[in-house]
């Protein structure tokens, strides 16, 4: 293509704003000037308190002995995984209870009742009176013994706390 | 024609700096802004490496012995702030000066102060890939029409070392534009 050859390119195709060169010296000598002033300027005129650098080098040491407190992240993942387990434990706990007050009464929370309280026989036989009990709640268990004998025997034996115990 | 010995003991003496070297800015600032504009491409760049340039010339004319022309010594504090300048871009940028020109050269079709055509912008990255002291040559011989003993004087250099140098560049920059 005859416009690509090199010969065809004559010029750059950058140009200048308007009258840049017009007003470039006027733009050099204040830069000069401005320069100039803040070479001008051999001081910043902070000061520093009497006797700063002397001991400078101990505060920074005596720091570095100290201990740094460790740094707490509030807003950490980790601390919001602690919270959530904890909440989710107390919300686990809330709920297994709320189900076990539902939960029939077990044979050995029975037992345990009865053993740990006052009762004593006479006052269990008037619970009895008022329970209806069937043949069928009694295991039947034979004996060698006379049904006579085995009933004289225990009017006969009035420790009935220890039959019962056994 | 000014007498170049009397021109630089004016620039030198304080009392008459300041008109010697408004008389140095009306001579120059053109010729020095279209040099450092073909090296750093944006009309920003070479507003701040002209300006630069100018007041290197000023605080250091002092120094200034005469070994070489005065407009030779002009041109070699302007190259090398050119060149200092995308250094310290491309640093910042934490890129290539390669990566640097072509950023730049992309940018010139959003340029409002560029009104050439793709076949200008296509001469510019020609330009851009060829090594730093081709692109001198080329842009100082081809646009400049400078002669090869100024451009030996500017860049320190031989002749022949020049000639062999730009006959490469253009070489090159053909085969760039005729390529798709």
């Amino acid at each position: 293509m005859k416009k690509n050859k090199l010969h065809n390119i004559n010029s750059t195709g950058f140009k200048t704003p308007e009258h840049y060169f017009d007003t470039f010296e006027d733009r050099l000598f204040d830069r000069i000037e401005q320069e100039d002033i803040i070479q001008g300027i051999e001081e910043t005129g902070f000061k520093v308190p009497d006797g700063y650098f002397g001991q400078l080098d101990e505060s920074i040491i005596g720091k570095l002995n100290t201990e740094e407190p460790p740094v707490i992240k509030l807003s950490s993942r980790k601390t919001f995984y602690y919270v959530a387990g904890i909440a989710a434990s107390l919300m686990l706990m809330l709920a297994i209870y709320i189900n076990s007050t539902k939960d029939e009464i077990s044979v050995e929370m029975v037992e345990t009742y009865f053993q740990d309280s006052d009762l004593d026989s006479y006052e269990l036989a008037e619970l009895l009176l008022d329970a209806e009990i069937l043949e069928e709640d009694f295991t039947v268990i034979e004996t060698e013994f006379d049904e006579d004998n085995l009933e004289s025997y225990l009017l006969e034996n009035t420790d009935i706390e220890s039959i019962l115990q056994q | 024609m000014i007498n170049e010995t009397e021109f630089i003991s004016r620039l030198q003496d304080p009392t008459s700096r300041e008109t010697a070297f408004r008389e140095l800015l009306q001579l120059y600032k053109e010729r020095l802004y279209w040099h450092v504009r073909k090296i750093v491409i944006s009309h920003d760049d070479a507003d701040d490496v002209l300006q630069n340039t100018f007041i290197k010339v000023y605080r250091s004319i002092d120094k200034f012995k005469g070994d070489s022309k005065l407009y030779s010594w002009l041109y070699r504090i302007a190259t090398n702030e050119s060149i200092t300048h995308i250094n310290k871009n491309a640093k910042r940028l934490q890129i290539s000066n390669e990566e640097h020109q072509n950023l730049a050269i992309n940018n010139l079709k959003a340029d409002v102060y560029f009104e050439g055509n793709d076949i200008q912008i296509k001469l510019q990255k020609a330009i851009a890939s060829l090594p730093q002291k081709q692109q001198l040559v080329f842009n100082m011989k081809y646009f400049d029409d400078l002669k090869y003993k100024e451009i030996a004087d500017i860049l320190e250099t031989s002749e022949g070392a020049l000639k062999a140098s730009y006959h490469i560049a253009v070489k090159k920059i053909e085969s760039f534009l005729t390529s798709d």
